[in-house]
């Protein structure tokens, strides 16, 4: 084994330390079998009499109606995040573009089975439930990797070896990350096999989920290994980590509706909407996808990719500029 | 001559303008145990970690094993044992030695081979599957020196590699530690105990203020700050005041279990001395020459006055 898989085999077994990294594992396993497991497949009504299969949900849609008519308007909310208006006349060649499109969707619905469109809108709810368990979780977790790495009297023995700085930085995220990776690969996993076996739709687009998720927990981590390089605190970097994740958007919401009147206000607004890694954006991308996929919002997610980049790379700077 | 280490004008001064090193210049020998001394604050740590790459210098040049140190490769068959060192609570004493041999580019069977024999070697074999956590500081620090000299390095710095270690460990770990120079292995030691560095170390250096202002062998230095002066001990019995005050022309100093220690000049002059015991009915147990250790040379050399009140013969 290298350099590089022992780096990752210590994140393990310091996440094994931490616990956190195991009830995140153990609430996602949870998430997926109880959602399972209240999955089933019924036989239902259609409005024109003929009788379908649908995917129903026990104790909370037993009908399968919920889930089934979900898929619409899931769908074409994929179109609306396209719109750069909330005022659309229906009239202007954009309103007839999305008019046309509307149509299509209703074809589709009418092409996609009942059964199908159950499913899908079921990854899409429960994507969401992985996704935020996992974040959180993962958030805690990160938060003490590099801090415990930089403590004095740990790093002096690991600095000594013949190892560039690179490496140990960049070993310790890819540790991180490729934990957080398996466990989330293995989340979806476990729900595509469980959902298959449960409903006999094998959708691989619950894996679709993934790149956007892995690419904000990238971000997320690196933002939380700079400041763990940085200032070697635990706590600092968590509390920075779910200001990040959490509450960036909710602000930004909020900031829209607050009416400042000036234009320079209105431009600031824009120019921080544009240049903040948005999470809940890239999550919604990434949860939709499953149902339509080249509904992507790309901005939101260049701007997370510069962030990425910008965090790995001052960390990095910081981690081999110091002395230690 | 290649050196195992060697330091040219070596400076480093910490941000806040704190400097700790000036032009330190160092040669050590390959396959010899170096000691360097020095009080707190002296720059120590900070040259040992200038050599390993997790200081950087302002300064200067330094290569180790013949290769300039901002190379990783200097770092290549070098083992080191840093003062207060914290090993993750969550390994077991083999997991230890494992991580950081893994990290030294040391796989397979030799690996679990080294690891076994190091820990075996520090007496710790059937320690080995418990975790650090809860060793003693002594059994730790024995799991840090058997971490360092995994892969059988050519090169070994050891800061401060017997502290809280119980005397009889401190002997066994002397051993080791002998077997590695014996091994051709080059071991640079960090340590307040200056007894210590007298029985182990070929050569020393003593660094102050940031700067080396002695190095020899330990003989050397000893000669050096005795001069020509040289100790005798005297066992006797109980002294009359005015022989007492006699004697203190030779600087006499008491001594527990009725022995006295005086400075003389010429060796002739012990038995001028013993003459005024006997004249003054003083029975004489015992005579002995007393060498001067390598404590009393560093202080010596570096002069009592550390803002601390230091007695000749010990620390206060």
């Amino acid at each position: 084994m290298g350099p590089l898989l022992a780096i990752i085999a210590d994140t393990w077994r310091q996440s094994r330390q931490q616990v956190v990294f195991l009830i995140m594992l153990g609430a996602l396993a949870l998430t997926v079998l109880v959602s399972v497991a209240l999955t089933h497949t019924i036989e239902g009504h259609e409005p024109d009499g003929t009788i379908v299969e649908k995917v129903a949900v026990h104790g909370i849609d037993d009908e399968g109606q919920l889930l089934t008519s979900a898929w619409m308007g899931l769908y074409s909310s994929t179109l609306m995040r396209e719109l750069e208006t909330d005022d659309l006349d229906p009239f202007s060649e954009e309103g007839q573009r999305m008019q046309e499109e509307l149509m299509k969707i209703a074809e589709l619905q009418a092409q996609t089975s009942a059964k199908q469109r159950g499913v899908e809108v079921l990854i899409y709810a429960l994507g969401f439930a992985i996704y935020a368990i996992s974040m959180l979780l993962f958030i805690a977790a990160s938060a003490g990797y590099f801090p415990a790495l930089l403590e004095a009297g740990a790093i002096d023995i690991v600095l000594a070896k013949p190892l560039e700085r690179w490496r140990i930085f960049f070993g310790k995220y890819l540790g991180g990350m490729a934990l957080f990776g398996a466990a989330l690969f293995g989340a979806y996993a476990l729900l595509f096999f469980g959902l298959g076996l449960r409903t006999g739709i094998w959708h691989p687009a619950i894996f679709r989920v993934m790149p956007l998720q892995l690419l904000s927990a990238a971000t997320l981590f690196g933002l939380i290994a700079l400041l763990g390089v940085l200032r070697g605190s635990t706590a600092l970097a968590m509390i920075v980590g779910y200001i990040g994740y959490v509450l960036v958007d909710k602000i930004m919401r909020v900031l829209l509706f607050v009416p400042f009147g000036s234009d320079r206000w209105q431009s600031t607004q824009e120019l921080l909407r544009t240049v903040i890694p948005n999470f809940a954006q890239v999550r919604e991308t990434a949860l939709l996808s499953v149902i339509n996929a080249p509904a992507t919002d790309w901005q939101p997610v260049f701007v997370m990719l510069a962030w990425l980049l910008l965090s790995l790379g001052l960390g990095y700077w910081v981690f081999y500029r110091r002395d230690y | 001559m290649s050196y195992a280490i060697q330091t040219i004008n070596l400076s480093k001064t910490y941000k806040g303008g704190i400097t700790a090193l000036r032009g330190v210049d160092l040669e050590v020998p390959k396959g010899c145990c170096f000691g360097l001394l020095g009080p707190n604050g002296a720059g120590k740590s900070t040259l040992v970690k200038i050599l390993l790459s997790i200081v950087r210098p302002s300064g200067g040049t330094a290569t180790l094993r013949g290769v300039d140190i901002r190379s990783a490769e200097a770092r290549r068959r070098v083992g080191y044992l840093p003062e207060g060192h914290r090993f993750p609570s969550y390994l077991t004493a083999a997991g230890v030695c494992r991580y950081f041999a893994q990290l030294a580019g040391i796989e397979g069977e030799r690996l679990a081979r080294e690891v076994d024999d190091k820990l075996a070697l520090v007496g710790l074999a059937e320690w080995k599957d418990t975790k650090v956590k809860s060793f003693s500081k002594g059994m730790a620090q024995r799991v840090g020196v058997a971490q360092a000299l995994i892969g059988d390095p050519e090169v070994v710095f050891l800061d401060e590699p017997t502290d809280g270690v119980d005397p009889v460990a401190r002997q066994g770990l002397r051993t080791v530690i002998r077997r590695a120079t014996d091994g051709g292995a080059t071991v640079f030691i960090n340590s307040h105990l200056l007894s210590e560095i007298e029985v182990l170390c070929d050569e020393v250096a003593i660094l102050d203020k940031g700067a080396v202002v002695q190095r020899g062998s330990v003989s050397e230095l000893t000669a050096l700050a005795s001069g020509n002066k040289m100790q005798v001990r005297f066992r006797t019995g109980s002294l009359p005041d005015e022989l007492w005050a006699k004697l203190a022309e030779h600087k006499a100093e008491r001594e527990p279990d009725g022995w006295f220690r005086v400075e003389i000049e010429d060796e002739a002059e012990i038995s001028a001395i013993i003459d005024a015991l006997r004249s003054a009915s003083v029975l004489v147990f015992a005579v002995e020459p007393r060498r001067m250790r390598l404590e009393d040379a560093y202080i010596e050399l570096l002069g009592a006055d550390r803002g601390m009140h230091v007695a000749r013969g010990g620390t206060v």
